[in-house]
Formats: C-alpha cells, structure tokens, sequence
C-alpha cells in the first residue's frame, strides 16, 4: 500500500494545475455559488453546481494518472516492472478515494449552512466513480485517454443540458435535482455504486488479461 | 538462465514470431534484424508486456526493460522518476533512495540526481533508461535500439557501460545496427520474418561471408555474375568501386569479410 501511495503521489505532483482544478472548484466556485444564490435557491444552487464540477474534476485525477500507463512513452518499461500483471484499477480507487476525503470537509459545510446533506455527498462520491470506472474501460479499449476522456466529458455535458427533459432522463446517470431523502440511496446510488463497481471490475480484467494482446502503438 | 520455446505471435493475418526456440546463459547478446523482423516484439514477450501466442518463456522473471521509446516523465528529476520505478518495483520504501543513487552511479548521472529530467541531453536520457533496468538488480536485461539517435561518443560510452554491468546477467540488445553489437556482444542472434537465422559469435557470422565478398571497380560492374547483392560504394584511392556480396564466383579475388557482410548473407535469402 505504501508505494501504490508514493506513486499516486508522484504522479500528482507532476500534474500539478490538474491537482488543483477539483479543489478550486470544491473550496473556491461552489461555496460563492452558495453564498450569492437568493436564499430560497441556495441548496439547489449549490447541489446542482457541484454535479455539474466535480465528477468533470474528478477526471482531471484520473486522466493524469492514466496517461502515465496508456499513452506516455514511458509506458512500455513502467509496465515491464510488473510484467505485465499492472493493472491500474487499485490506484484509480485510490485516487478516487482520496478525492472523496478532499471532498468531505466541504460536504460538511454545505451541511452546516443547509442540514445534514451526507446522502447528496454520497450520490456525488458515487458519480466521481462510474465516470473514472468508465473513463478506464474506454481509455483500455481504445488505448488514448484523450479520445475517452472527450467521450465521456460530452456525455456528462449530455446528461446536464437534458437530464430534466423527460424523453432524455432516462438515458441520463448524472441528475441535476436535488435528492428527496436517505431513501434516495437505495433507488439512486445503489445502483449507480454497482455499475461503478462493475466498470472497473471489467476495466481490471481487460487491462489484466487483454491489453498484452492488443498492439501497443 | 532464459528460455524460449517455440514462441509465435501473431497480429491479425501478420505473424510477427514464428516458433522461435532460444536458449540464453550470462553473457551479452546481440538481437540483431532488419526492420520488421520481429525484435522489438520478442523483446516484449520476454518483458511480458505481450503474451505470446503459442509458447512458453521461462527465466525472465527479475528483468530490467528499457524500451526503443523511453520518454520520461519531463517535470520530474532524475531522482524522483528512478524513485517512481523503485516503487513500481516493489523495493522497499527505505531502500528507494539508496538503489536510485546507485544505479545512477553505475550510469555516471549522480551529479544530475536533481536535476529535471527535461534538462538531459537525449543520451543522458538513455543513460537514465537504462538505470532503471538495473533497479532490483535483474538477472536479465533487455535492451531495445538503445543508440537510436545518440552521437558517436555517446554510442561508445553505452558500449563501455553495458560492458560495466553484464557481470552474471544477461543482456539482450536489439539493434539493426551492426556495429554496436560486433564488438559489445558475446553472441549474435539474427531474426529475420519472425524466425531465428543464427546465434553465433561474431567471428562465426563474419566467417561465414568469407570468399564471398568481392571490391569490385564500379567501371566494371557489366561484367559482375548474376546473383549479387551491393553492399555498399566505396571510394578507395579516389576510384568509385562496389563492395558486393555474392555465392557466386567472380572474376576478383574476394576482400576480406566483415560481421556486417556476415549478416547480409544470412538477411538475403536470395544470394
């Protein structure tokens, strides 16, 4: 564990401005959301700005950690180290771990001005999941994180220009409106928390047993 | 010790290895092989980064790879990115420091160690490269067209540094350049279409041209017989003449043969 740690953190020292774009957007865009919404909007306000950011931060983390293992030139010889067997599905989770408990201390905030709002963090951990499970799954398929990164950012624009259009909801995993309750976790997270799990799970496998026999270019 | 057996890999119709069967003890060995033969390809199976098809590698399991295309992570030093590899390797954390600093000694790069990576000439990068092979000390190192692109001295110092390191390993470089493995290697081995020609010292590759090379003056090609192959034009005394290659009998005494010559006969099927 400790040198899965050392090297995510090495690998987000060296993409520096990516590192901090997600904390700009938690601690610095979100709270003055919050603060100059009309009273009555506030929570809205600050629900729906923080969909909309953070699962796109959350792939600034991923894309810097797999560009190193899909597309740098330095590739060939990290991959070698391991033989082959590297798979980065353990530091995705990590990042994505560690991205929640940046996350945390502003889910606090937001619940002193609003009322205990753990479900809403939640329902956002989960979305910063299934975006880098299927931001993996592409980047490992089509061997360019550029390419799945650009997918997946227009879906996520997909899903925020027509998640409240009621013919499109449906094709719609990321949802703008605020949760009804805890309740919400079960309908809406689970599910979503199990895709997640799935996405990577397949990324783990294809990355472990399949990407030795596609041609590296 | 490395062995393969009967290792073929193939990419859609295009079979890149063909039943290669290769039996490796300590010693340095040349890879050597036209474009497209198969080298960079067997030097990944090995690696384990592809998986062959059909066959079995057994030996490489404490390996050091330095790939054709190594670009290193530019805003890192040159300290910081062999600590990235040291983790990778699984070295325990309170040893990164210390197998960093020596491997770069091995490699002359110690007074860079702090320095950003961005800042190193192309053969330093190389030479960077080639400290992270010698991370956990492999038994087996596999080098790939580690001169592409390097200057005259820069190629001499690789040669001095490879002969530095080879104490009870194996190193396995491949090249299409003859010369870098003439002198370096203990052992050539030839790849050609995916399929192993020869694997022999030098001076049995090079024997192998003789009475078959002729300098022939470039005014009397016409009277050349049929097959031939042009090594190369040479100027000799300010006279054009063409170095040829043939099994052919021909109407000069034939020149001394070099391991370049050597390779060329066994690469040119035809002749």
């Amino acid at each position: 564990m400790i040198n899965r740690l050392q090297i995510i953190r090495i690998t987000l020292r060296r993409s520096l401005l990516l590192f901090f774009v997600p904390i700009i957007c938690m601690y610095g865009i979100i709270p003055i959301v919050a603060i100059v919404s009309p009273r009555n909007e506030g929570l809205q306000n600050t629900i729906m700005v923080s969909r909309i950011l953070l699962p796109p931060s959350a792939l600034l983390w991923y894309m810097a950690y797999l560009q190193m293992w899909i597309e740098s030139e330095g590739q060939e010889a990290m991959r070698a180290c391991s033989k082959g067997k590297h798979t980065c599905a353990p530091e995705l989770m990590l990042l994505a771990g560690s991205f929640m408990l940046v996350l945390l201390p502003g889910a606090f905030i937001v619940s002193t001005a609003y009322g205990p709002m753990f479900h809403e963090y939640l329902y956002v951990c989960v979305q910063i999941l299934w975006t880098g499970g299927v931001l993996y799954v592409l980047s490992v398929l089509l061997h360019s994180v550029a390419m799945s990164s650009m997918l997946v950012l227009s879906y996520l624009l997909f899903c925020v220009f027509f998640s409240k259009d009621s013919s499109m909801q449906g094709f719609c995993l990321l949802k703008l409106d605020a949760l009804p309750g805890w309740e919400s976790l079960i309908s809406d997270s689970l599910p979503l928390l199990l895709f997640a799990i799935l996405l990577i799970a397949i990324g783990h496998i294809g990355e472990r047993f399949f990407y030795h026999r596609l041609r590296i270019h | 010790m490395l062995e393969l057996k009967n290792v073929s890999m193939r990419f859609g119709k295009n079979t890149a290895l063909d039943d290669i069967d290769l039996y490796l003890e300590p010693g340095v060995y040349g890879l050597l092989g036209p474009n497209g033969a198969g080298k960079t390809t067997l030097m990944r199976c090995i690696a384990g980064i592809l998986r062959p098809f059909d066959g079995k590698i057994s030996g490489a399991d404490n390996i050091g790879y330095l790939p054709q295309k190594f670009g290193m992570f530019k805003e890192l030093t040159v300290l910081e990115t062999m600590e990235y590899f040291a983790a990778l390797k699984n070295i325990p954390r309170s040893r990164y420091r210390i197998c960093a600093m020596e491997c770069l000694e091995q490699v002359h790069l110690a007074e860079r160690a702090k320095d950003k990576v961005a800042s190193l000439s192309g053969g330093m990068v190389r030479r960077l490269g080639i400290a992270q092979t010698l991370l956990g000390s492999p038994s087996l190192i596999l080098v790939d067209e580690p001169t592409a692109g390097l200057d005259p001295e820069e190629r001499l110092r690789f040669k001095n540094l490879i002969s530095s390191i080879r104490t009870n390993r194996i190193i396995l470089i491949s090249t299409h350049i003859v010369e870098d493995v003439e002198s370096a290697c203990d052992h050539i081995i030839i790849l050609h279409k995916g399929r192993i020609l020869v694997q022999s010292t030098a001076e049995d590759i090079r024997k192998k041209a003789e009475g078959r090379v002729f300098s022939v003056p470039a005014a009397r090609k016409s009277e050349l017989r049929e097959p031939y192959f042009l090594l190369r034009d040479e100027y000799v005394g300010g006279e054009e003449s063409l170095r040829i290659l043939s099994q052919q009998e021909q109407p000069w005494k034939p020149t001394p043969p070099t391991v370049e010559d050597g390779y060329m006969l066994y690469i040119h099927e035809e002749l």
